[in-house]
């Protein structure tokens, strides 16, 4: 009998089970930009995904984070086909990462769009420079205005 | 058809069902008997995952799909509270059984939620009740936890964290259940503590008042700063007032009653001193006409604590801290809790200063005897942790057995209240503490020789259980 507490297993096991296809199913969309993903680096953008989200100590239990990723990203210019899987990996785990770092308090879509624009006019087009000076200064600049609003608000109260 | 007369014994056994992760434990025992099978667990815990992914979605306004593994765990957790309170409404395990595999999971948990929400409602309407219906006694701890409970009230959230308690309670019951969380555990909070104050209020409170003064100057604290309850010291000695001859609404005992009980006790055993204290409780609820059956069946508990207290204190002649007597204190020994002697907070910042500054262990420890006199200016000077390693210990060393109990008694206080029965001081040293002076506290007394803790926790056990 499995632990029915244990919310990763299931992440593990049953979503796996259906989400290959959902994946696939973004090329339909990815295509007219010309990037594809194969059955293998499907596979891997999955398993990047469940160990990205198992490393930031977070849990979801649907594939739709993945999917935007993809939808989104697969429109820009800054990506070829060559390093559209590797990206796509990276993305990922820069998204989660990011989840955590501005303690939840933004939505996917908004994540994921900010995201997108960084990369697409600043960056232009490396991940490195999105993660480590553009998502990194947004971060602290993002934490330390919730910092402000907190005191204000408890000020208020008082 | 043969008739017989033999009943068909459950499956299922209770003592397998924690009722505190109800659900759980009703798979896990359903699956073990074969009430539920493999292919139903899966099914019913597929149900659960996608009602925790329509909660995630709910609680993040649908802006988020994932949350972090500790929100996440919290939700899970909410949701079978809820679950959990469904079921156990509907009594027998076999039921609860019948309606997780029969109904979709959510029925389950959107009934959990209406019951949680009319508990919720009822529970608040009974604090009012008891926020109005206060004893007019000083104790801090008292009416700083009936009001602080108001907090929970306002920030308690059923649908994502309806397991959190998110109060904080310092005032102990007699019978607490700190096995139970959430409002469930306010409510059986309050309801005790309504009928704590219901018996209490039997009493003038004058007369409730002088049996604390009194219960100051056998414990040597101040009953105002101290952890007691008050019922517990009221009951008790009702009771005794009671075995010795007296009224049940007289809370006075003299020394010549006090007298007479150890000698009538003397000539007991333990079945005759058991049937003593039935009697005397049955009296108690006569005389003062207590009919309420939840009143009653809670002061007829109380036997199961005063047996144990009162062999105690026969075996070792102390009768006299179990039964509080009604009578100035000819001598006064040197000890450092006193009433109504805290610092004001200049003095108090002042000597923590002095403290700091001084280097030499043994000054420190005689400027903070000569400058303490309050167990709350005490208590303060150790959390602000001022010491360190050595001088904790030598500020313990310089303590009586009784300010060691007081101590204790505030540092033991979870593992006292949540199983008084099986509580012992060296059962607890080991477990960790939050407070370094805590933690200081529990080491130094496993540097005591058994004979000192065992006077130690006579003089607690006399005290607080």
């Amino acid at each position: 009998m499995k632990n029915l507490l244990d919310i990763y297993s299931f992440m593990g096991t049953e979503i796996q089970q259906y989400s290959m296809g959902e994946v696939l199913a973004c090329n339909l969309e990815s295509q007219k930009y010309g990037l594809v993903l194969s059955t293998a680096q499907a596979q891997e953008l999955i398993e990047t995904r469940n160990r990205a989200i198992t490393g930031h100590g977070r849990v979801e239990l649907s594939i739709e984070v993945l999917k935007k990723i993809i939808t989104v990203f697969c429109t820009s210019s800054n990506i070829s086909s060559a390093d559209y899987a590797e990206t796509l990996n990276e993305l990922v785990d820069i998204f989660y990462y990011m989840k955590n770092e501005t303690e939840d308090n933004m939505g996917d879509d908004e994540l994921i769009d900010l995201m997108k624009e960084f990369f697409d006019t600043s960056c232009r087009g490396s991940v490195e420079l999105l993660k480590n000076r553009e998502l990194a200064l947004f971060a602290q600049k993002y934490r330390c205005d919730m910092q402000k609003n907190e005191s204000a608000r408890k000020e208020q109260c008082w | 058809m043969i008739n017989t007369d033999i009943t068909k014994q459950p499956l299922l056994k209770n003592e397998y069902l924690d009722p505190n992760q109800y659900t759980l434990a009703l798979l896990k025992e359903g699956y073990r008997t074969g009430l539920i099978a493999q292919g139903e667990l899966d099914d019913i815990q597929n149900q659960i995952m996608a009602l925790l992914a329509e909660s995630i979605v709910r609680y993040t306004g649908g802006e988020s799909t994932s949350l972090k593994e500790e929100t996440a765990q919290r939700i899970m957790m909410s949701m079978l509270y809820a679950i959990d309170a469904f079921l156990k409404s509907l009594g027998a395990p076999e039921d609860a059984i019948a309606a997780i595999t029969a109904d979709p999971i959510k029925d389950s948990y959107v009934k959990g939620l209406g019951l949680l929400e009319v508990t919720f409602e009822d529970t608040k309407q009974l604090y009012h009740e008891i926020r109005q219906n206060k004893l007019d006694i000083p104790i801090e701890a008292y009416h700083m936890t009936i009001d602080e409970l108001a907090q929970f009230f306002n920030h308690y959230d059923m649908r994502f964290n309806a397991q959190d308690t998110i109060a904080s309670i310092d005032y102990p019951l007699l019978f607490d259940d700190m096995q139970v969380q959430g409002v469930f555990y306010i409510k059986q909070y309050l309801e005790k503590l309504a009928l704590e104050t219901e018996f209490c209020r039997l009493f003038p409170s004058g007369d409730i008042k002088k049996l604390l003064f009194n219960y100051d100057r056998v414990y040597r604290v101040n009953y105002r700063e101290s952890l007691i309850n008050i019922f517990e010291i009221v009951l008790n000695n009702a009771v005794f007032s009671v075995m010795s001859g007296g009224s049940a609404d007289v809370l006075g005992i003299t020394r010549y009653q006090c007298k007479y009980l150890a000698d009538m006790f003397k000539a007991m055993d333990y079945r005759q001193c058991s049937a003593r204290i039935s009697a005397s409780i049955g009296a108690l609820l006569g005389e003062l006409h207590i009919d309420k059956p939840a009143l009653r069946a809670y002061i007829l508990r109380f036997k199961t604590l005063l047996i144990p207290q009162l062999l105690n204190a026969l075996q070792n002649e102390s009768l006299e801290h179990l039964v509080i007597l009604d009578e100035p204190e000819a001598s006064q020994d040197n000890y450092i809790f006193d009433a109504g002697k805290s610092m004001d907070d200049d003095s108090f910042r002042s000597l923590l200063n002095h403290v700091t500054d001084c280097n030499d262990t043994n000054e420190k420890i005689q400027l903070i005897m000569a400058s303490i006199e309050s167990l709350g200016d005490f208590i303060d000077l150790l959390e602000a942790d001022f010491l360190y390693g050595d001088e904790y210990r030598a500020l313990f060393s310089s303590l009586g057995d009784i300010e060691l109990s007081v101590l204790a008694g505030i540092v033991f206080m979870e593992e006292i209240r949540s199983d008084p029965r099986t509580f012992t001081l060296p059962s607890c040293q080991e477990i960790s503490r939050e407070m370094p002076w805590q933690h200081e506290y529990a080491a130094f007394l496993k540097e005591l020789g058994r004979d000192r803790l065992n006077a130690i926790e006579n003089i607690l056990r006399g005290r607080t259980f």
